[in-house]
């Protein structure tokens, strides 16, 4: 009982040491991780074909029940395009006019999802790239759907992303539409929460979010997800809006670290 | 006349070869655990269903050999655990370590070669590491509300580890050298 008690003490120690330390922590664990790399992408290279597999079954099921809604939508799709190329045509007019920058392309690092955070209190994953590919800590990330989330922990060929679905995440976000602005945090079922807009902000299901650029770690513009449902908050002077991220977290396998 | 006997200082013993042999294997299971889980669910394959095999592996472990090294399985578990989780470091060390030693202790007026007697086990160890863990989150975090992290975290966490424990167990046991 008493090399019990002994154990415990020690094991609060290291947590007490580590969780006020968070960079010596992070620089540990991603470190040690790294030695067990080879064994990681060796799971993750096994894994994937049948991944693939259950996901071609899923993907087939799922393209036979949307595809009518699909084509439907893509004849509205089209129109809408040729509306944005006029647009696009007149922003670049005026921004000539105006004498500001063309907006520079989002150059990064692609990377390889190999692993995911194994606890279902924290959302995260480790991806092939390190910093001597040149992936930097809070580095933002991106796939072809949306945000991903950001860099925390880095060694040289292994770098670990908090996803912002994880509850301890935080991202400025802007309504595309009504231009108001709040905190996009993760919840604990891995969906989106947009906190602090205005209570007498009008905010309707299906608008779009995008990061602010508020905060220096996302850059401006980044596809974060759709409003699915406001909540005004009990007593108080914001409401909420539940979201839908646009990136697919269960299909994750191939992100791109922003430079 | 007088006959002295020295005794060697490193003799060796069929025994302890055996035990660091199942240790050993033990270390192989725990990092194949966290492998499978992190690598399972990184290829989409079950995004939202992520049983603890660490853990079943720890309750396995601390059935056959008792509190102290089912304490000692769930500190190595749980270190593993810590380094593929974005969580507190030392946090799933402390907790499966307390699953561990708490399982061993409940589990002692129980029939413990019964298949059905470790899968309660390994659902009684699923609460108490999440208890702990949150405990640790209030102490060190700020964690979710209790309903919430119970509803959306602990509850998913339980039934998923305890279903899919039958699966995990069998091999487990077999791999360490069948039932004590």
């Amino acid at each position: 009982m008493r090399r019990i008690v002994v154990a415990v003490a020690v094991a609060l120690a290291f947590i007490v040491l580590f969780s006020f330390t968070p960079a010596l922590s992070s620089l540990l664990r991603i470190n040690l991780l790294q030695l067990l790399g080879p064994v990681q992408e060796l799971g993750d290279t096994l894994f994937t074909p049948v991944g693939s597999l259950v996901r071609v079954v899923g993907r087939t099921i799922e393209a036979a029940r949307v595809n009518p809604v699909l084509e439907e939508r893509a004849g509205f799709l089209a129109a809408e395009v040729a509306r944005l190329r006029e647009v696009e045509e007149e922003n670049r007019r005026l921004r000539a006019l105006l004498g500001l920058k063309e907006r520079e392309e989002r150059r990064g690092v692609v990377a390889r999802v190999i692993g995911r955070d194994i606890q279902h209190w924290n959302q995260s994953v480790l991806i092939d790239r390190g910093g001597a590919d040149g992936v930097a800590r809070e580095a933002a990330v991106v796939s072809a759907e949306g945000l991903v989330g950001k860099v925390i922990e880095v060694a040289p060929r292994l770098s670990r992303v908090l996803l912002i679905i994880d509850p301890g995440s935080g991202v400025g976000g802007v309504i595309q539409g009504s231009r108001q602005t709040g905190i996009v945090e993760g919840t604990p079922d891995g969906g989106c929460l947009m906190k602090y807009l205005p209570r007498r902000a009008e905010i309707s299901p299906g608008e779009t979010v995008v990061t602010s650029g508020l905060g220096g770690v996302y850059p401006p513009g980044l596809l974060i997800g759709t409003v699915t449902a406001v909540r005004p908050e009990k007593d108080g002077i914001y409401q909420n809006a539940d979201l839908e991220p646009a990136a697919r977290f269960d299909r994750l396998e191939w992100v791109m670290v922003l430079e | 006349m007088s006959i002295t006997v020295r005794r060697p200082i490193h003799h060796y013993s069929p025994t302890r070869e055996i035990r660091w042999r199942r240790r050993s294997i033990l270390g192989i299971i725990l990092l194949v655990s966290a492998v499978l889980q992190g690598a399972g669910a990184g290829a989409g394959i079950l995004f939202h269903f992520r049983p603890d095999l660490v853990l079943i592996a720890v309750v396995c472990w601390s059935l056959r050999e008792g509190p102290r090294g089912g304490w000692w399985a769930g500190a190595a578990g749980g270190i593993l655990s810590d380094l593929f989780s974005a969580g507190i470091l030392g946090a799933n060390a402390l907790s499966l370590a307390a699953a561990g030693w708490l399982a061993a202790l409940a589990s002692r007026s129980l029939y413990r070669g019964h298949l059905s007697t470790r899968i309660l086990m390994v659902a009684f160890a699923a609460l108490v590491s999440g208890a702990i863990y949150y405990l640790l989150l209030v102490l060190f975090r700020s964690p979710p509300a209790w309903p919430d992290a119970w509803r959306r975290i602990l509850w998913p966490r339980l039934w998923q580890t305890t279903l899919i424990s039958p699966l995990w167990l069998i091999p487990v046991d077999r791999l360490l050298g069948g039932r004590r």
